[in-house]
């Protein structure tokens, strides 16, 4: 399945070669989860601090269907 | 006003640091001394046309006003997400960062701050500098002991200075304000996101009310805001609204730009409005002779230090000192019961020139007063039962009580006075002594 992958700030990084404005279109194996795409990218685990699927907040044990859009931002680093 | 930020709830797991309520807060009425001083003015019927701007004046993304010194580069507050790094070096701060290590600098090089020339901008300007005067000009007034050394923290994180004038719309430059939901000081900092910030927040000390301290920690949050959203107004947004939020109506409107996001329906009004009252604000602090305003700058209160024992209370240490309780509290905001932590000493500042005094007067402690009928007459004392080591929930009138002696004769004894605690640990002599008249 197709979902829609945008991350933010440092995360950047992780994007595909040829994303554009930090948004990637992947295929993925149906059900996979928000972790799974992250991993997939080559995100460390836990390293994304505010996740959305669709523009609600959602846990990385959620299943992504397909189209859905997923936003990842890294965590703040804090004081 | 403040909203709270709900975490999801696999961060809760992670790490106690990021279940954290992640707002800080414009406030609005709740925080002035008086109702002269409204943070937040109520928008008048022509406030919704200042936000709805039609066509292409609405879109002006942002517009670069002199800038002076900080104006070497130009830095649109449009849709790019990452810092731009000068001369294409790679960003250090997403190095070190994709480690996953939790660092205390970054290199970030925007250091302009862009004031947008837009509607709502010119709305709040005509505002503050009309019927609003009043209230800017309390503001101003009170921002002349912290704006330079603001500017100066700001500076020093390599961060624009001008973010300094954030404050003036989170509480206008008042350090003990206080939201009706608990945001504190000058920067409005919740308790969790303070502690997440290196602000030592509880019982005792709440640093929140430290100009200094919750500077730097504003200085530190908004430099991480601004890495994750790539633009001061998503910054400032985030920090009124909480990042989560700005992150669903980033999502929502697929739009990386604050004035777009403004114009929708996922954001408040309070963080809808918090931006654009900071650049005009910010416009008044460049140009002040222009807007009819003046900018003093006065030295912050200046004191000397001196260590005292654990359980100081500020109130007795005054009155033995010969000093006003409300200036020895008012040098030390921090302290929130009046009263340095117990366990270990604590850095109290006093009055310039009255360091002498404060120390002559540490000198006679009631623990010592005890003592000083002799350790003997003490141990006797305690053996016979005429000693209380009091315990957490001790009153001395339930103590007297106990003992069946008056609440008199205890404070007689002890040579307690009304307005004393007394705190676990104490030994109060509940018996007529024959050392005591």
């Amino acid at each position: 399945m197709r979902v829609e992958v945008r991350l933010f700030a440092t995360l950047e990084r992780y994007l595909p070669a040829g994303s554009h404005a930090g948004i990637a279109m992947l295929d993925v194996p149906d059900g996979s989860t928000a972790a799974d795409v992250a991993r997939r990218l080559g995100i460390p685990a836990g390293l994304e601090r505010v996740l959305l699927i669709n523009g609600r907040e959602a846990t990385p044990e959620r299943s992504l269907a397909p189209g859905d859009v997923l936003d990842l931002y890294p965590p703040l680093a804090g004081g | 006003m403040v909203k709270m930020t709900k975490l999801p709830a696999h961060m809760a797991n992670q790490s106690r640091l990021f279940a954290a309520a992640l707002c800080v807060s414009i406030v609005i009425g709740a925080v002035g001394s008086g109702a002269a001083e409204p943070l937040s003015q109520p928008a008048p019927a022509d406030a919704q046309a200042a936000f709805a701007p039609d066509g292409p004046g609405f879109d002006v993304p942002a517009c670069d006003l002199p800038l002076g010194s900080l104006g070497e580069r130009h830095v649109s507050d449009g849709s790019s997400v990452v810092p731009a790094a000068d001369g294409g070096a790679s960003d250090g701060w997403a190095d070190a960062y994709a480690e996953g290590s939790r660092i205390s600098y970054v290199a970030i090089t925007a250091q302009a701050y862009p004031v947008a020339l837009n509607p709502q901008v010119q709305f709040f300007l005509d505002r503050f500098t009309g019927t609003s005067r009043d209230v800017v000009t309390l503001w101003v007034n009170r921002s002349a002991r912290y704006l330079t050394r603001a500017r100066e923290v700001f500076r020093m994180h390599g961060l624009p200075e001008e973010l300094a004038f954030t404050a003036m719309i989170e509480s206008g430059f008042k350090p003990d304000a206080v939201s009706r939901v608990g945001a504190k000081g000058m920067w409005q900092f919740m308790a969790a996101t303070a502690r997440r910030y290196g602000l030592r927040v509880d019982r005792w000390v709440d640093e929140r009310l430290d100009p200094e301290r919750s500077t730097v920690a504003a200085a530190a949050y908004l430099r991480d805001l601004y890495n994750l959203f790539g633009s001061w107004p998503l910054a400032q947004a985030a920090y009124n609204a909480g990042e989560v939020k700005v992150a669903r109506a980033i999502s929502k409107t697929g739009s990386r730009d604050f004035w777009t996001l403004a114009q929708s329906r996922y954001l408040r009004r309070e963080t809808k409005e918090f931006v654009p009252q900071i650049h005009a604000v910010t416009m008044i602090g460049r140009e002040p002779d222009r807007y009819g305003f003046e900018f003093d700058d006065l030295e912050p209160a200046s004191a000397e230090t001196i260590t005292v024992p654990p359980s100081t209370d500020l109130r007795r240490l005054a009155g033995n000192a010969g000093l006003s309780v409300a200036t020895v509290r008012a040098l030390n905001p921090t302290l929130v019961r009046g009263v340095t932590p117990p366990g270990r000493t604590w850095t109290l500042r006093v009055p310039v020139g009255e360091r002498e005094r404060v120390v002559a007067a540490l000198a006679p402690r009631r623990a010592t007063v005890v003592a000083t009928s002799g350790r003997n007459e003490l141990t006797r004392a305690m053996a016979s039962g005429d000693v209380h080591v009091v315990r957490s929930r001790d009153t001395v009138s339930g103590i007297a009580r106990r003992y069946g002696v008056s609440v008199d004769d205890v404070m007689r004894w002890n040579r307690l006075e009304s307005q004393d605690r007394i705190r676990p640990g104490d030994r109060l002599r509940v018996a007529h002594s024959t050392t005591d008249r």
